[in-house]
């Protein structure tokens, strides 16, 4: 094979017994895949919103985002379920920094083993204080360790065509949501969906397995070719394609950064909290596609915009995003307290 | 995890003992490689054609297509490498039939036990009639027993923006073949292709690694969207993508099925003879396009068309494949010695 052996790394057993979950922790993520599920379903009527910074890091400021959303979370529950997001892999358009678990310095060379100390303390960590946490499944293999910590996974635009990303999808316990694709096709994001909640053959650890298919698989919709996906022709369109191909549990989350902030082609992360809104008023004069939208996704951090981790000088490690812009603190709690309230008069 | 163990799978190790290649075979395909890479670097200027069964069932007419394949390449070596398809995995829109190596008995339950011995053994007995094969890369786990077996892989359509599949295409020594992703962007495809020859960090089997950076990744052109892309001007602008990307071993190998024989939205298996021959007329005056394109592609068996092998009571097991469409062997064997002939007549 074409590689080379940097060093071996350590196990799942070993990561896992390195840094364990308490029972109590295990516990509160069986907790939040039932309300999640039961959201799905449409027995809970909250929305769900996955709200965090693009990338988990530095661990420091992804800390401290979790208290403050700790914090607000007793405000906000009895309309909202808050998953944040940390996010330890991230796709890239060609190459480039692929996150924590590659690279937990992104200033010096790729460790995985430190990698993967660094995303499962950090994991560990916000579980504990009771959040329940989302990632992107980026890679299939080695898993184990970070994909049952999970309360919430996203399969990205870029795999969400891929079959082995569709089957590992349809084989975790998780609730899972699967972005359109990147040039946008509702179309085979259904298709998607469809394959996941479908059971599968196939090899996983060394033996032949029969997934069940997870019935929780649903749409996330971000936009594409710099076009957002938002608008209620756009839900139409997936009404009729939830109905055509019998999907259980049809549901949408509207990520409402990526493509579906885009403006005249530029990335405006501060549109993230009216993108909201304006899907809500939408609903509202629709109201009987209202039951599809099931959440929201929001990047957002401890500051607002990015940084070039690259090129800062010096480096903010006060919460400042180095991938994706984020809408900082302030307005995500403003935005979660208004959505909190729009959602309680609704009902 | 929400799965259910049905039984443990042999290990790659036993896979290789249980059904070994000859160390003779080892050595074609490394040939194999080495002639592949001239191809797609310009210093050998054959044809590369990749041709063969959509999907590799039944084994018997598969390897009557190769006995016939192997005698065909006798007499065209010198203008043409043939590569045979022994395509064992499928990848598909929804759900469905997902190839031999799961279910090598369409018919019955998925048996990857089974399948792994039916496709290990399919394989190795072609490599030993000295056919360099291809396969698309469709799982990255488990590849070892197969894997090495291959002289030319593809990334498929709907795998090729995936970052696992970009990062292992990285990570092998055999040439590697990105397609145009099926709503057809140029270059996002172009972007696999960049990905796949730069170096990356990843897990393999337990292990940090550092890829190599695969320097023979190249554009497979299948058409996207129902729309076909073997046009002149979609050649000159993936031409301008490799240059302005500064793309090593810039080459295309346009893959004439899939939505390239679309017709009035509908797929036509037979066209796929005349869309060769007209791609090399297109660009015979255009010298810098004709170096770019350094092969074909074609779904051919022994017998013209498809059937479904689902309720179907007499189901052809002479060589009518299952999944799409294909060209029969006589359309194939008089395609490949045309092409011979006008590569020859084009040198006089």
């Amino acid at each position: 094979m074409g590689y080379r052996v940097v060093k071996k790394l350590p196990t799942a057993d070993e990561i896992i017994a390195a840094m364990p979950l308490s029972e109590a922790g295990y516990k509160s993520i069986a907790k939040h895949h039932e309300e999640i599920q039961a959201i799905l379903r449409g027995d809970d009527n909250r929305l769900i919103v996955v709200v965090g910074p693009c990338s988990a890091w530095p661990d420091t400021a992804v800390l401290e985002y979790a208290k403050r959303l700790k914090a607000l979370e007793s405000k906000v529950s009895h309309a909202i379920k808050l998953v944040m997001r940390v996010y330890i892999q991230k796709p890239r358009t060609i190459k480039g920094w692929t996150g924590p678990v590659n690279q937990p310095n992104p200033l010096e060379a790729p460790d995985i083993g430190a990698g993967a100390i660094y995303c499962r303390k950090l994991m560990v960590n916000v579980v504990e204080m009771g959040l329940p946490i989302a990632d992107e499944a980026l890679f299939t293999h080695n898993a184990r360790g970070f994909i049952e910590l999970l309360s919430w996974v996203a399969i990205g635009a870029r795999s969400s065509e891929d079959q082995e990303h569709r089957i590992f999808a349809s084989g975790i316990d998780c609730p899972v949501g699967i972005k359109n694709p990147t040039h946008g096709s509702l179309k085979i994001g259904v298709n998607s969906v469809v394959a996941a909640q479908h059971s599968h053959y196939i090899v996983l650890d060394g033996n032949e397995v029969e997934t069940d298919g997870n019935k929780y698989a649903h749409i996330v919709l971000r936009g594409s070719n710099d076009q957002p996906n938002y608008s209620i022709e756009n839900i139409i369109e997936l009404s009729n394609l939830f109905a055509k191909n019998e999907v259980s549990n049809p549901a949408i989350v509207i990520d409402v950064s990526h493509d579906n902030c885009m403006v005249n082609g530029a990335k405006d992360h501060n549109q993230q909290p009216n993108i909201i809104m304006q899907v809500l008023d939408q609903l509202d004069a629709n109201p009987e596609y209202r039951h599809l939208v099931k959440g929201f996704m929001v990047e957002s951090f401890i500051k607002s915009g990015k940084q070039n981790a690259e090129t800062a000088n010096p480096i903010d490690l006060g919460g400042l995003s180095i991938t994706d812009p984020c809408i900082g603190w302030e307005d995500t709690e403003k935005m979660l307290l208004a959505l909190s309230e729009r959602i309680i008069k609704r009902a | 995890m929400a799965y259910e163990i049905i039984k443990k799978v042999p290990t790659s190790e036993e896979i290789i003992a249980k059904i070994p290649l000859s160390a003779e075979g080892y050595a074609n395909i490394e040939r194999h490689h080495q002639e592949i890479e001239d191809i797609l670097s310009g210093k050998d200027d054959r044809l590369l054609m990749i041709v063969g069964p959509c999907s590799a069932w039944p084994s018997d007419a598969v390897l009557e297509y190769a006995k016939r394949l192997k005698e065909l390449n006798d007499k065209v070596a010198d203008k043409i490498k043939l590569i045979m398809r022994v395509y064992i995995q499928k990848p598909r829109t929804a759900k469905g039939w997902t190839g031999p190596i799961n279910q090598p008995d369409p018919l019955a339950t998925p048996d990857i036990e089974a399948g792994i011995w039916y496709c290990r053994e399919l394989m190795v007995k072609v490599v030993e009639m000295e056919l360099p094969i291809a396969d698309e890369c469709l799982f990255t786990h488990n590849a070892r027993g197969f894997q090495e077996l291959l002289s030319w892989v593809a990334i498929g359509a709907r795998s090729t923006e995936d970052q696992e599949h970009r990062i292992f295409a990285s990570s092998l020594e055999c040439p590697v073949g990105m397609k145009n992703p099926t709503h057809g962007s140029l270059k996002i495809a172009i972007n696999s292709i960049l990905a796949a020859q730069h170096n990356h960090y990843v897990v393999f089997d337990g292990y940090e690694v550092k890829t190599s950076g695969n320097k023979f990744a190249h554009l497979v052109l299948r058409g996207g969207a129902g729309v076909t892309n073997y046009d002149v001007e979609s050649l000159t602008e993936v031409n301008e993508l490799f240059k302005k990307n500064d793309i090593v071993n810039p080459a295309v190998i346009v893959d004439v099925s899939h939505d390239n024989c679309m017709i009035n939205g509908v797929k036509d298996h037979n066209a796929q003879y005349d869309i060769v021959l007209n791609v090399l007329d297109s660009i015979k005056d255009k010298p810098e396009l004709r170096k770019l394109v350094k092969g074909f592609m074609l779904e051919s068996f022994i017998k013209e068309g498809r059937q479904n092998a689902e309720n179907n009571p007499n189901i052809d097991l002479g060589g009518l494949s299952i999944t799409d469409p294909c060209l029969s062997w006589e359309r194939t064997e008089k395609l490949i010695l045309n092409l011979k002939e006008s590569l020859s007549d084009n040198e006089q």
